[in-house]
């Protein structure tokens, strides 16, 4: 069983689980930009939560499938053909040996999530699947999809009966986000009504924006000692602050240290939807303390794993 | 760490603490030095409960998971590791050479960088082929060396806006320190050259050239 990708579109890759553990090596985790999407896309067809799928950055996309099976789609909502006819997200869709699917680039969200029941096959590397493209590794030979490449799918558990994802756990897409966020190991160099400022502005993800991070446009922030900083563990959620005054929020792929101020953190269970940001998006930024975090986080598996078993949000 | 330690300023002025919480599921311990950021997080992975454990050049940050483990008790783990730490780090330091094309498209920030310190470039690129370096930290990026030991260059700071693309094997100035760019992507150090030498290479089974200690001597090319 196979898939022959046709149209890669702008940037298709493989992710799966993040690549844990190796943050004091300079190594980023990669994976999946919204880790809840792909759990909701392997959970339709039967898959081992974070099971290797396809990441479809805005599309267009086209691939064809060499064998009958089932597949899923979840995230940006992209409108969709299979062999002619168009299929809906959040549901296990069946697949007819040689049926050609179709993505066409939404106007929400920014990555669509398609599962393969079985997963793709790749090798890990480093203890992932999934692709971290600064670097060329992990995933298919560490790079984009594109016409002609062909994905093999692992030996197919017994076929699912078909499910949908329940409404209530469908996440939201839209173009305006509110990301919860922790003060920041800096914040305290932000000036005081800047934080305020910080939290009641609406921030504009700029076009330089990708799965490292988005950058945010809006009024500048007023920093002290802005330029002063020793290089320092960073993460993905992390909201950095250069001298200029617009923040920057780090995706999966963040890098492991940086010297710009690190003035917010998005809370864990806020930050699968950091991978659906698009650019023109606006992003408000509400201030919890650790400990709503972690009651928000706990509600949140609690009513994620009556769908999709034990849930692991990072 | 000894106890007399923490109430002793940093470089930058600072009192070191304890350790704070930086995220929701973050703590951040500010430390002395980078030999003990590098100690300290050797005897925290030890304990094998963290989701990562990474130093910087003036702290340690460690993740956890927040409902395994309540924000007190990290707190509190973190704090008994800092008292019990006995763990060195050993890995054998090795003298690297790194041959440097400086200046020109290989460095594009090696006139401004030259002119900020007072010097020309030919003398700045005498002063830094001239030091013995010690790579401090691997971090940023797979491979990414923070090299310390060109304390000439204390006065340079990071780009106002950084780039959004550094080539590979990108040489680059900031605060005293030399940083190697072992991959492509974005950064904020101004740039005074580049080599050829593979910092990171996916294929080998050690893939990383550099280790923390290693010493490193660089050569104009």
């Amino acid at each position: 069983m196979a898939i022959r990708v046709l149209e890669g579109g702008l940037q298709t890759t493989v992710q799966g689980l993040r690549r844990q553990g190796l943050r004091h090596q300079g190594v980023p985790w990669a994976g999946a930009a919204d880790p809840l999407s792909l759990m909701l896309a392997n959970r339709l067809v039967g898959n081992k939560s974070h099971a290797p799928a396809l990441e479809i950055t805005y599309g267009p996309f086209r691939a064809q499938f060499t064998e009958a099976s089932q597949i899923a789609l979840t995230g940006a909502p992209m409108s969709a053909m299979l062999g002619g006819h168009s299929v809906v997200h959040h549901q296990t869709i069946d697949v007819v040996a040689g049926n050609e699917l179709i993505l066409t680039p939404s106007r929400t969200g920014a990555r669509t999530y398609l599962s393969v029941d079985g997963g793709i096959e790749v090798p890990k590397f480093m203890g992932s699947a999934s692709t971290y493209l600064p670097a060329a590794f992990g995933g298919f030979h560490g790079r984009v999809l594109g016409a002609g490449d062909l994905l093999d799918i692992r030996a197919a558990s017994p076929v699912t009966t078909p499910l949908s994802t329940p409404r209530v756990l469908q996440p939201f897409m839209g173009h305006d986000w509110v990301l919860r966020v922790c003060r920041g190991a800096e914040a305290g160099r932000v000036i005081g009504s800047s934080w305020q400022e910080f939290l009641t502005s609406s921030w504009t993800v700029s076009r330089r924006s990708d799965r490292i991070g988005c950058l945010l446009e809006g009024e500048p922030l007023q920093l002290t000692d802005a330029g002063v900083m020793k290089s320092a563990p960073v993460f993905p959620g992390t909201v950095q602050c250069p001298p200029d005054g617009q923040p920057f929020l780090l995706g999966i792929d963040a890098q492991t240290t940086g010297g710009y101020l690190r003035i917010a953190h998005v809370i864990r269970p806020d930050r699968h939807r950091i991978g659906q940001l698009r650019p023109g998006d606006r992003v408000r930024f509400q201030e919890v303390t650790p400990r709503e975090s972690t009651a928000v986080l706990r509600e949140k598996i609690s009513r994620l794993s009556q769908w999709l078993g034990p849930v692991v949000l990072y | 760490m000894n106890p007399g330690q923490t109430s002793m300023p940093d470089d930058e002025g600072n009192l070191p603490t304890e350790c704070e919480l930086i995220a929701d599921d973050t703590v951040s311990v500010r430390v002395y030095d980078v030999t003990e950021a590098h100690h300290l997080a050797a005897t925290l992975r030890a304990e094998g409960s963290w989701e990562e454990v990474v130093p910087g050049l003036g702290s340690v940050a460690v993740m956890f998971d927040p409902l395994m483990l309540d924000k007190e008790e990290a707190l509190l783990q973190v704090r008994k590791a800092i008292e019990t730490q006995s763990g060195a780090i050993v890995q054998g330091p090795k003298t690297v050479t790194i041959p440097v094309s400086y200046g020109g498209n290989m460095g594009p920030d090696l006139e401004a960088v030259s002119s900020l310190l007072g010097l020309s470039t030919d003398d700045f690129i005498g002063l830094h082929t001239a030091h013995r370096h010690t790579v401090e930290m691997i971090g940023f990026a797979p491979g990414f060396a923070y090299i310390g030991g060109f304390g000439e260059a204390a006065d340079v700071r990071r780009l106002e806006r950084p780039r959004m693309r550094v080539e590979a094997g990108s040489v680059g100035v900031v605060g005293g320190r030399t940083g190697l760019y072992a991959l492509s992507g974005p950064g904020g150090w101004p740039i005074v050259g580049r080599t050829d030498v593979r910092l990171f290479d996916p294929s080998k089974e050690e893939p990383f050239l550099l280790s923390p200690g290693d010493r490193i001597q660089f050569q104009a090319v």
